[in-house]
């Protein structure tokens, strides 16, 4: 078993990991809103706009959602599955949430939508969508349409209470996934480097639809803090390979069972699957299967490990479901205390969390540059 | 010869509206409907929303913005005075000025004094993440790549 002592007592993710509450050693709690201003021309003038923080990861098996709690300093993270039900196919007498979306036909999402009969996988596609020049032409055009734009959001209950949203995203900031997972191993909640020798750091990011890998170097300098160089590259599939391959199996032995990929993928993660009208363990079935793939999944990334020179952070919440194949994989390669398995508790939403980190310095960033440019003006009224 | 319109499906309090306005002014009914249908066509645009490439019936959000500023400016001062503009529901903690998102009571005050000390000159984080985002060219806000601004070098 490998230990965890290679996250340090005053990074993001050993806060999150004891679940500290996120104070600042200046006492500060990192702010849930920031005031955001929206220009008033007509009064010549900024007008506030409170505006919530919150960091999205869009996977191919699952949304992950992070916002610090209302009024208390800790992270909130959610995990929806990518399952979707339109409204003709569940009643929410029957205990499950309804979300209309600007007069959409209500759906149902997540592990709710799973227990229908006519769930439909949301998958995204593979993701390569940012360069260093920001996000790609066509992903601009997709922000674009969602961008500053009135969402009204209805859920109905299980009991059948509805409430009512209006959002508007008034700022979107793409981040690279990975790197935000890096983001929480490095930082301190003062936004400062840990103190590290460690000059060649790797998060391989297992994920439902890919696995992603995130290299940064550490070039430590005489004086001041590292500089930073980084690189991504996609060194294979994700889980949803192993999850095709259970439900050809299940397929298989049970010619009328026929699952979507996000049932599938349910499967692979919960080990049950409904048959017959009776949820039912498939481990059985599952224990051969991710032995093959998994061992295939990890001939792809295997030269990371085998290159010595790099620190190696696994995370991803397919890490999880394969924690005792990489860690057998990984011994035979590596010393305990050049590797970081990210714990259970963590791994699936670490990109959203991280995610949320980058979002702080960022709406610091803009907050600054919306001062500077709105001083002159708010200096001169009245 | 323009086509006549039906005024049938217009709501009576629309028509008496009109009609007053008619009588006060002096303007004909029929001056009063087109400016209604100009600085009410804009409206709509912008209540339909944008299209997949961002533009409002096909025009830009800038040109539409500025196209209602002419329109909108006195709405906009009425609604400051009689306290229903959006925003100072915002503020307002009771939240219940209609059309106004839910304000969460047991939240608002915690996050008012994050709002509180926020706008004041000290900030929560220290530059280095910020500056190790710019180094590596990533994290650029949307608003920053539409309008080409991009990063200002901070001189913290």
């Amino acid at each position: 078993m490998f230990p965890v002592s290679t996250i340090h007592p005053a990074s993001f993710l050993a806060h999150f990991l004891a679940q500290r509450p996120l104070v600042t050693a200046a006492g500060k709690e990192l702010p849930s809103q920031i005031p955001w201003q929206r220009r008033d021309a007509l009064k010549r003038k900024s007008v506030p706009l409170p505006t919530l923080i919150v960091s999205v990861d869009n996977g191919n098996d699952a949304f992950k959602g992070a916002m610090l709690h209302a009024s208390q300093p800790f992270l909130q993270t959610k995990r929806l599955l990518t399952a979707y039900a339109l409204s003709k196919t569940i009643r929410s007498e029957e205990g499950m949430a309804t979300w209309p979306v600007n007069g959409s036909p209500p759906f149902s999402i997540g592990e709710g939508a799973l227990q229908t009969a006519q769930v439909e996988s949301l998958p995204i596609g593979f993701t390569e969508e940012l360069d260093l020049k920001g996000p790609k032409e066509v992903v601009r055009q997709a922000l674009r349409s969602i961008f500053n734009t009135r969402w009204t959001i209805r859920r109905t209950e299980e009991r059948g209470q509805a409430s009512s949203w209006m959002r508007r995203l008034v700022e979107i900031t793409s981040y690279p996934q990975s790197f935000a997972s890096f983001v929480t191993w490095y930082y301190t909640l003062d936004g400062v480097p840990i103190e590290t020798n460690i000059a060649r750091h790797v998060t391989l990011d297992i994920g439902g639809g890919q696995c992603h890998s995130c290299e940064v170097d550490l070039l430590h300098q005489s004086s001041g803090r590292p500089r930073l160089r980084m690189s991504t590259s996609l060194p294979g599939e994700g889980t949803s390979a192993i999850a095709r391959t259970v439900r050809d199996a299940l397929g298989a032995r049970y010619p009328n069972v026929h699952l979507s990929d996000v049932e599938a993928q349910h499967a692979l993660v919960s080990g049950v699957v409904t048959l017959g009208g009776r949820r039912t363990s498939i481990s059985d079935l599952m224990s051969g299967i991710i032995t093959t793939r998994a061992h295939s999944l990890f001939t792809s990334m295997l030269p990371l490990p085998q290159e010595g020179q790099n620190f190696l952070m696994f995370t991803g919440g397919c890490s999880v479901l394969l924690a005792h194949s990489l860690e057998t994989f990984v011994q035979t390669k590596r010393d305990p205390q050049d590797v970081l398995f990210v714990p259970k508790e963590c791994a699936p939403v670490l990109n959203a969390l991280g995610g949320y980190v980058l979002m702080q310095a960022t709406a610091q960033r803009l907050l600054a540059r919306q001062n500077t440019t709105t001083q002159p003006t708010v200096g001169g009224e009245r | 010869m323009s086509d006549t319109v039906s005024l049938q499906n217009i709501p009576a309090d629309s028509l008496h509206l009109a009609q007053t306005l008619s009588v006060q002014t002096g303007i004909s009914l029929s001056a009063i409907f087109r400016l209604a249908l100009v600085s009410g066509v804009l409206v709509e645009c912008m209540k339909v929303g944008p299209d997949l490439q961002g533009r409002y019936a096909g025009r830009e959000a800038v040109w539409l913005a500025k196209a209602l500023r002419r329109h909108l400016s006195s709405a906009i001062d009425l609604l400051m005075e009689q306290g229903q503009h959006p925003y100072q529901a915002k503020e307002n903690t009771t939240g219940v000025v209609s059309g106004s998102p839910p304000i969460q009571s047991e939240a608002s005050s915690q996050q008012n004094r994050h709002i509180r000390e926020e706008t004041g000159e000290q900030v929560i984080f220290d530059r280095a993440l910020e500056e190790d985002s710019d180094l590596l060219g990533i994290c650029l806000a949307l608003s920053e790549l539409q309008s080409g601004t991009g990063r200002g070098k901070s001189d913290g």
